[in-house]
């Protein structure tokens, strides 16, 4: 039997956030116009929020499949547990973990890159690019990796109360205007460490993926801290040309589509799949790492210029 | 009407309200390309470029790098974008007539769903030889 759902835990958290930050939008349109007029960009505004408004049309098809899947797995669960106090607590830290993980799953792994680029596809970063979203989810890792928490015997709807809860907390994350909030930096994600997760600056790539905490960043050494001396540069590394929302949408399955279909081998069509983006069987274009190393490469050989000279 | 219906059509006029807000502030940023120089020392990253095509309106260029490769930049809304195609990743070109005077303009639509098409207007009928093959050789491939 599932638990019956406290009436405190069925508010739509995430479409009352939604219709309050519409207001933070047009503050930060409003004080950013003059400070910084490259803030916002109304095509770029308009392909951010129609891409939102389009995750939400096909979030309510695939919710259909998601469900079937997800009461499937709770119908199987290991234990009953209800709304109580420390299940509370344990689905939060829980739910916020396996977000996470699917998060840095979605970044360094191509068939879910493909997916969740149309997020970071954006060269600006503000409160509209936190709209952007995906419209291919359904074929997204979040899922599957928070079902084990279901089989354990979660209740679903506490699950997509704390998940509605990091969706509407990083809305706000999605800003250059609050530079840092003090001690909360250590354990929240915040906008400092979002922009830092938005840049495509090397040393930048791949880090910061918490939801709203960045304890777990901090643990798995995926933490990068902002440095005010190396400015966010946002977007992609190969950024996008266009504010077509198909081709926002779809640019890289249909990339991921070319290079599987040219593989020499299956397992070349394997790694194009399950791969780092980027990756290709000869090396020829750069993954996150390979940016990275480079990245680090050259420091190190700034750093140490002096020395060298000297020597 | 029933309540979601009303919900995604005031979902709409929210968002047309917000486009209009950030146009009507003057977020409507168009970046103009930089200068020779500067694309000059962007092809360096690629190896060089031999020529420079830089469309009229600064909107989008073209430079033949010294491999054999293009590198294309395109301004896009504030930003700019830029790409390393090889030829055979064009799939197709085609003229337009541009709306100023003695000048004449190429479309080239690539394999990159990313980074799709280009226009180039430039002053002038006659262009960089390299630019007249390659538009040549896209046409009868």
């Amino acid at each position: 039997m599932i638990p019956e759902t406290p009436d405190w835990a069925k508010a739509n958290i995430l479409g009352m956030a939604i219709f309050a930050f519409t207001f933070l939008v047009i503050a930060e349109m409003l004080i950013t116009r003059r400070r910084n007029p490259d803030a916002y960009e109304y095509r770029d505004t308009a392909a951010s929020m129609l891409m939102g408004f389009g995750s939400l049309i096909v979030g309510a098809i695939y919710a259909g499949i998601h469900l079937v899947i997800i009461f499937g797995a709770y119908e199987l669960r290991l234990f009953n547990i209800g709304w109580t106090w420390w299940a509370l607590i344990l689905c939060f830290f829980a739910a916020d973990l396996t977000y996470y993980i699917s998060h840095r799953l979605a970044h360094e792994h191509r068939l879910w890159w493909a997916s969740h680029v149309a997020h970071h596809s954006s060269q600006h970063f503000n409160g509209s690019t936190a709209l952007r979203q995906s419209w291919t989810d359904l074929f997204g890792i979040g899922l599957w990796v928070t079902l084990p928490l279901f089989f354990i015997g979660f209740p679903p709807a506490m699950l997509f109360m704390f998940r509605g809860i990091t969706a509407a907390y990083q809305l706000w994350a999605h800003t250059q205007q609050v530079k840092t909030i003090g001690p909360f930096e250590w354990i929240l994600n915040t906008a400092s460490h979002h922009r830092v997760h938005h840049a495509t600056n090397p040393r930048y790539l791949d880090s910061n993926h918490g939801g709203f905490l960045i304890i777990w960043d901090r643990m798995f050494g995926t933490f990068v801290a902002e440095d005010e001396s190396e400015p966010c540069q946002y977007g992609i590394t190969s950024n996008l040309a266009t504010f077509n929302l198909l081709r926002i949408a779809l640019h890289e399955w249909i990339a991921m589509g070319r290079d599987v279909i040219k593989a020499r081998s299956l397992r070349d069509a394997f790694w194009y799949v399950f791969g780092a983006p980027g990756w290709t069987p000869d090396g020829s274009r750069e993954t996150s790492r390979s940016m990275k190393e480079k990245w680090a490469k050259e420091k190190w050989a700034r750093d140490n210029e002096t020395i060298v000279a000297a020597e | 009407m029933n309540g979601s219906l009303w919900i995604q059509l005031g979902s709409l006029a929210s968002i047309a309200m917000l486009v209009a807000l950030s146009y009507a502030l003057g977020f409507r940023g168009r970046r103009a390309l930089p200068d020779d120089a500067e694309l000059i020392a962007l092809s360096e990253r690629y190896g060089g470029a031999r020529d420079i095509a830089l469309d009229a309106n600064r909107a989008s260029a073209i430079a033949m790098l010294n491999d054999g490769r293009l590198l294309v930049c395109k301004a896009v809304g504030s930003a700019t974008v830029s790409r390393v195609f090889s030829t055979d990743e064009i799939v197709s070109a085609a003229d337009f007539r541009p709306k100023r005077a003695q000048a004449r303009g190429v479309s080239l639509q690539f394999k990159d769903a990313g980074f799709p098409s280009l226009k180039l207007e430039m002053a002038g009928e006659v262009w960089p030889l390299w630019l007249e093959r390659m538009e040549q050789e896209v046409r009868t491939k």
